[in-house]
């Protein structure tokens, strides 16, 4: 994830009221330019707060974005001055960083979660600010999917292609950038549909096809040698491992690997503790991927349970939101042992 | 300095680097400023190095900051060089000191190196924050980077400062690489070295050095006295909050 920040300030949208609804978001240049263009017919304030230029999920999750970064925008932007509620809509995907109570107790405002998709937002603003279950749960459409192949196609062919040119010159340049781009497209597009257990397996699956068409590519120009096929070859397979071991920090349905290899992010186990939920269904609304399940209690009760832990990315939403602190992570609750709680 | 915050470990070492070595001088400087049994405030403690020097001029010290694992260091400072009794050490940032102090409660304020982390509309209301919570001829004393003047001397500045910052940038973020697997470091070398580099570029890691001191002070201070040092790349300011009474 490379930050890049834009300044921290509030924008105003079409003509605003004293009533007008505040939206936050964080001061990433590509966030701030997709929201301005959803909001541009709308009559609203939209604070962008300091988080390091950093998207809303990965900031929040990694700590640029929390409830000093709402604190400092709304002391700077002078929103208490210009509207006369006390009410933010915050995205949805902030909810791992910002406890609506916290944030009510250390700034006197009080969050509401809107919709996960900037597309979303004028229908949510035009129903009276209630979400539908569609807007909370993470969608993960083609379009999406080229799009983020492309970034990661980018982000490794600035990164790694120094190493071919080198060694090989432009040719070596032009066939990694190449087999980087068709094995993230392909990988991104059929991610699901692919056997293997990682995502590196999947992309070493990927591999023949990208080498095969760049063999074919090569023929067409210079006719083959058993040299350049060795080179196409070893340059494919370097650059589908690449990719692959890139590709989950790219999806939204599963976490960065290097995050915990890396820098040690606790891992999460969430199950939810039944005498203490009351049921208030917040936990399932911050989920972005749709874990939480309601069950009816024999006593009349409606209570939360973990229904489906495959799906779980270790957000850590529904630790920070539960307001009963029935929401528990098993690696680190004494007396309870993961592998026995699975069933 | 932003990239240090994570690393409470590496913080003294990241600072003397940042600051050329000037920081361990630059803080008896400050202390040498504050008046004798003052109520001080010191905004971004970080470990606390700056508390033992202010107890021992007899000052009631409050220290804030913002990172929870840099509280837990300088309460352990301050516990061990047994100042506790003159030291309160909570854990809030410098945007929330209009909550937590009122008007008129303190004879000195701090900001160590703290102004060039915050954007210009924060540094402005933190000012006029110091301002409301200082007595009258209270002082504020604002030690941090500044733009040397003169066109040489900052091309100089930045010719040094930037590689210097690039290095600190660079430890501070190996340091957080915690996997004892020999494969993922070479991995990590290969994959996360470039990406750190990206991101020192794009994402403005570094903190911006101030402007001149007239152009963001609000007009109830007056700048009493300023120290130099590294020919005024990094600036020691006196600066005293006018009584109005007069």
């Amino acid at each position: 994830m490379i930050p890049h920040p834009t300044k921290p300030r509030l924008i105003t949208f079409g003509k605003p009221t004293r009533q007008s609804p505040v939206l936050v978001t964080v001061n990433s240049s590509l966030t701030v330019r997709r929201l301005s263009k959803v909001l541009k017919d709308e009559d609203c304030y939209l604070l962008v707060a300091p988080a390091g230029g950093i998207n809303v999920w990965c900031g929040s999750v990694g700590g640029h974005f929390s409830i000093e970064s709402i604190i400092s925008i709304i002391k700077t932007s002078g929103i208490e001055s210009l509207v006369n509620h006390r009410r933010l809509i915050l995205p949805q995907l902030c909810a791992p960083a910002i406890n609506s109570k916290e944030l009510n107790a250390r700034a006197g405002w009080s969050g509401q979660f809107g919709p996960i998709r900037a597309e979303d937002i004028p229908e949510y603003l035009r129903n009276g600010k209630r979400v539908t279950t569609a807007m909370t749960e993470i969608s993960y459409a083609p379009k999406d999917r080229l799009e983020m192949a492309v970034a990661m196609s980018g982000s490794i062919i600035v990164r790694f292609s120094l190493l071919p040119l080198i060694i090989l010159g432009w040719w070596g340049m032009t066939r990694f950038a190449a087999s980087v781009l068709c094995s993230a497209v392909v990988l991104h597009l059929l991610n699901e549909r692919l056997p293997g257990s990682t995502d590196t397996r999947k992309a070493l699956l990927v591999s023949p096809l990208a080498i095969s068409l760049l063999i074919l590519i090569s023929w067409s120009e210079y006719g083959v040698s058993i040299w350049s096929l060795v080179f196409v070859a070893a340059l494919t397979m370097i650059s589908t491992v690449l990719v692959g071991n890139a590709h989950s920090g790219y999806t939204p349905f599963k976490q960065c690997s290097y995050s915990r290899q890396f820098y040690g992010y606790p891992p999460l186990k969430i199950d939810i503790v039944t005498e203490a939920c009351t049921g208030c269904t917040l936990c399932d609304w911050v989920c972005p991927v749709d874990c939480f399940a309601p069950i009816q209690q024999d006593n009349n009760r409606t209570t939360f349970i973990m229904a489906n832990p495959v799906n779980c990315v270790e957000c850590g939403a529904c630790l920070v939101q539960c307001p009963t602190t029935a929401v528990v992570n098993l690696y680190e609750t004494p007396g309870h042992s993961p592998e026995l709680s699975c069933a | 300095m932003k990239a240090f915050e994570s690393v409470p470990g590496r913080y003294d070492l990241g600072m003397r680097l940042v600051t050329f070595g000037e920081i361990v001088e630059l803080r008896s400087e400050i202390a040498a400023e504050v008046p004798d049994n003052a109520n001080v405030l010191d905004i971004g403690c970080g470990t606390g190095s700056l508390l033992p020097l202010l107890a021992r001029r007899g000052a009631r010290v409050v220290a804030i900051d913002k990172s929870p694992e840099m509280v837990t260091t300088a309460r352990e400072r301050a516990a061990a060089e047994e100042i506790l009794d003159s030291v309160s050490i909570k854990q809030s940032t410098a945007m929330e000191i209009d909550r937590l102090f009122h008007e008129n409660q303190f004879d000195a304020v701090v900001l160590s190196l703290v102004m060039s982390e915050l954007t210009d509309d924060e540094q402005t209301w933190l000012l006029n924050q110091c301002a409301r919570i200082l007595k009258p001829n209270g002082v504020l004393l604002v030690a941090d980077e500044f733009r040397p003047d003169g066109f040489f001397r900052r091309v100089a500045f930045s010719a040094l400062r930037f590689p210097l910052h690039l290095i600190a940038y660079l430890y501070t973020q190996i340091k957080g690489l915690v996997t004892p697997n020999w494969w993922w470091k070479t991995y990590y070398v290969i994959v996360e070295l470039p990406l750190m580099l990206l991101s020192f570029f794009v994402g403005e890691p570094l903190t911006a050095p101030l402007a001149e001191p007239h152009t963001f002070l609000p007009n109830t201070f007056r700048v009493v006295s300023v120290k130099h040092f590294w020919s005024g790349a990094i600036r020691l300011l006196k600066i005293q909050k006018a009584d109005l009474s007069q």
